[in-house]
């Protein structure tokens, strides 16, 4: 395989992956549990969590900044400064159709071409298959095998590391 | 907030509803990272939010220094534990951290605003949470804690959040209308916190919003809330909306504390982004790999000034008209913005 723009694939197999792993998964997890719970407020907060997430791995793919604190409303992150106005306003597409879904009660419906559109923006990631949920043990181990394989990259690109940094110990940090 | 006997059945409810005992609780807890000292368990199954897919959040305070918290998994009959550990000098730490006055009378760095985010975060859960263990010592610790002095600090923090956020709200619309959006989304859910903290309800973690909002009966806001959130990634296109959102975020701003505080604003390099020692008016980000270059006349002109750290640093009221360097600055990532509240309206760093 050819490594076109190395930075851009290292940036798509660490920073990117684990914010898809961490965050697009779990929001998508919630969307769905709580739309059994009939919470279509909090669905809705997770849908443009998820689609968010999504759109600023597509920006990092644009050449954007690829990396965003975990977990922090981060005020110095744009993470669509590279994208269109095409590609918010197939987001906001994204919004108003759960909205119409959930008012016709077609949300069946609705998650198929949900799951549909999210796969578009991890197929942006580069992997041969479809992600394991990090919820899984296979899932867990694939994230193991990220930090493990790629953080000695990110350190020789002067990247900082994509884990959380809750995750590291603060001795580690030193 | 609700009582220890209905966040206690909450939690009984649904281990049950899933054929499990509370007391499999205590087995998720490892002795490996030290001997425990406290065990709350927090998030939406206690609060009475949580769904057929929701983790039981378990926090476990240990007596030893230096730990990760790295979530560790475990599973009982389909119900998923995510125990965090955190090290008792670390929470005792937190407790004294967000009991200093915020924001801070001088300056200061996105380091300090983080140590601050993660101490309030962690005693939210902390105060919303079900304790299912203690030593004496932590008995006594946790009664300590003052809830109400707490939910006043809280409504102040997201309070400050809040006008932090529309104030990059406002530049960022002169320049990126999409990442503009995101900022005023970010202001907003900030104030409807500082109202749910003000009407006695503790939540950091902003996707329980709108039930905290039900439950302060807050009618208004939650059909603000609503409507924000259908309107998503779509003010690029329609300013009015924009506008008419702005201005109710201000009146929500106006309504959790009416005598305004005198503000001022201070701006460090992001992290990620350092001047190039070789050509001094460069700053370079290695995150993005770009350049930005300010020509030596505006910066010296323009007020932004190197502190000990070789820091770039500028502080301003946050009523001032920012000059364009700085704006565009912000504009391009370079800069992270705190607000600290000044005396007399002084202004630091000019």
């Amino acid at each position: 395989m050819v490594i076109k723009n190395f930075r851009l694939h290292v940036a798509l197999k660490t920073h990117a992956t684990i914010r898809y792993l961490l965050q697009v998964q779990a929001a998508v997890e919630d969307i769905f549990g709580c739309l059994e719970n009939g919470q279509k407020l909090v669905s809705m907060f997770q849908l443009r969590i998820a689609i968010l997430k999504c759109l600023s791995i597509k920006n990092i793919v644009e050449g954007g900044n690829p990396v965003e604190i975990h977990e922090i409303d981060q005020i110095d992150y744009d993470p669509l400064d590279k994208l269109l106005d095409s590609d918010l306003e197939l987001a906001a597409e994204q919004m108003k159709l759960f909205v119409i879904a959930f008012e016709k009660n077609e949300i069946e419906v609705w998650k198929q071409q949900f799951i549909h559109f999210i796969f578009t923006y991890e197929k942006m990631l580069g992997f041969d298959k479809q992600l394991p949920s990090v919820r899984s043990p296979e899932g867990f181990q694939f994230l193991l095998n990220i930090c493990k394989n790629w953080e000695p990259l990110l350190i020789n690109l002067d990247l900082p590391t994509a884990l959380p940094s809750e995750w590291i110990s603060a001795a580690q940090q030193k | 907030m609700l009582s220890t006997e209905q966040k206690s059945k909450n939690l009984n409810d649904f281990l049950n509803g899933k054929g499990v005992s509370s007391e499999i609780i205590n087995e998720q807890i490892t002795d490996v990272f030290g001997e425990k000292c406290l065990i709350v368990a927090t998030g939406s199954v206690v609060e009475g939010f949580g769904n057929q897919t929701s983790d039981v959040d378990l926090m476990c305070v240990v007596d030893k220094n230096d730990i990760s918290q790295l979530p560790i998994m475990t599973y009982s009959n389909l119900v998923k534990f995510d125990t965090e550990y955190y090290s008792s000098t670390d929470i005792v730490q937190y407790f004294d951290l967000i009991r200093k006055e915020w924001p801070p009378t001088k300056p200061y760095d996105q380091n300090k605003w983080k140590g601050t985010y993660k101490a309030f975060k962690i005693c939210c859960r902390l105060t919303v949470g079900l304790v299912i263990y203690n030593t004496d010592q932590w008995s006594n610790i946790y009664k300590s804690f003052d809830q109400e002095l707490f939910l006043r600090l809280l409504c102040k923090w997201w309070y400050i959040e809040s006008t932090r956020n529309l104030i990059v709200a406002k530049i960022l619309n002169k320049h990126s209308k999409k990442t503009s959006e995101i900022r005023l989304f970010d202001a907003a859910c900030s104030v409807l916190l500082a109202i749910i903290a003000k009407k006695g309800e503790c939540v950091f973690n902003k996707k329980w919003i709108s039930e905290k909002l039900k439950i302060t009966e807050s009618v208004e806001e939650l059909k603000f809330f609503e409507s924000l959130l259908l309107t998503s990634f779509s003010f690029s296109t329609n300013s009015q909306l924009y506008l008419s959102h702005v201005a109710k975020v201000e009146n929500f701003l106006e309504s959790v504390i009416p005598d305004s505080v005198e503000l001022s604003l201070c701006c460090y390099l992001s992290i990620g982004v350092s001047v190039n020692k070789l050509a001094e008016h460069t700053v370079l980000s290695n995150w993005a790999n770009e350049g930005f270059v300010l020509p030596r006349h505006e910066s010296e002109n323009s007020g932004l000034a190197f502190d000990r750290e070789d820091k770039l640093v500028f502080c301003s009221s946050v009523t001032s008209q920012l000059p364009d360097i700085v704006e565009h600055l912000i504009a391009n990532q370079f800069l992270w913005i705190g607000v600290y509240q000044s005396n007399r309206g002084e202004i630091y760093g000019n």
